[in-house]
């Protein structure tokens, strides 16, 4: 290939992942934006006087949780949203506020594995376009190839689907494993 | 038919083809990812909603819709800006000409209606923030989901607006001058950091101080 053109690829894919590295970042801090909503929703007063005490200390553990999350930044989303889901059962006058909670850390957690998903996605095409090139052919095998190594990076269904859609010579490998979100 | 371009030794057809089939999953994927984001402003606003009165909430709502909603409410937003800075333009070339300022400008009762319509929207958030502190830090959580839901939406579109552009040339047309495109297509750069990037990563300069302004989350 053109070298000038090769530079101008890879000065894309620089620019590319950087831009998606920004938008991860962001929808990591996103965390923040949630804590800081939990926080106004404890501090409302007129709410937190119609619950028990041990729902008020339950929901203090819950503010503790999500404050942890965001000081580590990207840390487990998932085991707060387990947390959360037992503080709903165990607590269910507070149900109704943790539910949103726990529904805005899930998105929030999809969003920043799609965003993973799809800087590492793109970075795979590049090499595997390299390898096309090198071979001077694109065939059912390499399709397969390439589809695998799509696969791999994977860790939601809905992804699993698009690449079944868009490269159907690929094996598409069986939906034992569950996505790390499980919604209500 | 011309001859085929043959990418060192495969043809340019065959490599085209591969490139679209990724660059189309690659667009949905991503427009997955802006659903993702969307989705989690709405969630936000239901956990606002909580707390805010009803009124608060609805002006909430109002504002979500003017930026979001659909695509002819976002065309009458940027229609309202185009026209007030097509007047502030002519405005300022009328006072260096030493004409009357309002010389040649023109707003018929329908631009006017939309125009108060906006500024009486974003007044209402000032109103709001000035007057009640607490309720900035009340609205904070779903502003600020917004304005990322906003960011996200247009950096994705940029990634793959511009591989689903240049790609097709690189692979049909590779003595296209590709500098030339990606200096068109720095327009589209919306925040400080994203322009920044553009023109140090592709077009190899700084980037120009009026290309920089503005875009930064704010909350």
């Amino acid at each position: 290939m053109n070298p000038k053109i090769h530079l101008f690829i890879d000065d894309l894919k620089a620019f590319s992942l950087a831009s998606m590295d920004w938008c991860r970042g962001e929808s990591e801090a996103a965390s923040g934006t949630i804590a800081t909503a939990v926080n106004v929703l404890l501090s409302d007063t007129q709410r937190i006087s119609q619950m028990s005490q041990e729902s008020i200390n339950a929901v203090n553990d819950l503010r503790d949780a999500v404050k942890a999350l965001v000081e580590e930044k990207g840390g487990d989303v998932k085991a707060l949203v387990d947390n959360l889901q037992a503080i709903c059962r165990d607590h269910n006058e507070i149900s109704s506020t943790v539910e949103p909670i726990i529904e805005a850390l899930q998105f929030q957690d999809r969003m920043t594995q799609n965003l993973d998903n799809l800087g590492k996605m793109l970075t795979c095409w590049l090499e595997f376009r390299e390898k096309v090139i090198d071979e001077g052919v694109y065939n059912d095998d390499l399709e397969k190839e390439f589809a695998k190594q799509l696969y791999d990076i994977t860790t939601m269904k809905e992804e699993r689907d698009l690449i079944e859609a868009s490269f159907p010579k690929g094996e598409r490998p069986p939906e034992g494993t569950v996505d790390s979100v499980a919604f209500f | 038919m011309g001859a085929k371009n043959i990418v060192q030794g495969i043809d340019g057809e065959v490599l085209a083809k591969f490139d679209e089939t990724f660059t189309e999953m690659f667009t949905k994927l991503s427009i997955q990812a802006i659903d993702e984001a969307k989705v989690c402003t709405d969630k936000m606003f239901n956990l606002t909603s909580g707390y805010l009165d009803k009124d608060s909430t609805q002006f909430l709502n109002d504002f979500h819709q003017l930026y979001f909603s659909d695509n002819e409410t976002s065309q009458r937003k940027d229609d309202v800006n185009k026209d007030v800075d097509d007047m502030f333009e002519m405005a300022q070339k009328n006072l260096a000409e030493g004409k009357d300022v309002e010389d040649g400008i023109e707003e018929d009762d329908f631009k006017k209606k939309e125009r108060l319509g906006l500024s009486g929207l974003q007044k209402q958030m000032e109103a709001m923030v000035s007057l009640d502190e607490g309720i900035r830090d009340k609205i904070f959580p779903a502003l600020a989901s917004m304005q990322f839901e906003d960011a996200v939406r247009q950096r994705l579109h940029h990634i793959f607006d511009l591989w689903k552009e240049i790609l097709p040339k690189i692979d049909r047309d590779p003595e296209t001058d590709f500098m030339a495109l990606a200096r068109e297509f720095s327009s589209q750069m919306s925040s400080i950091e994203e322009t920044r990037d553009f023109y140090q990563m592709i077009l190899k300069e700084e980037p120009p101080e009026a290309g920089i302004e503005g875009g930064a989350l704010m909350f």
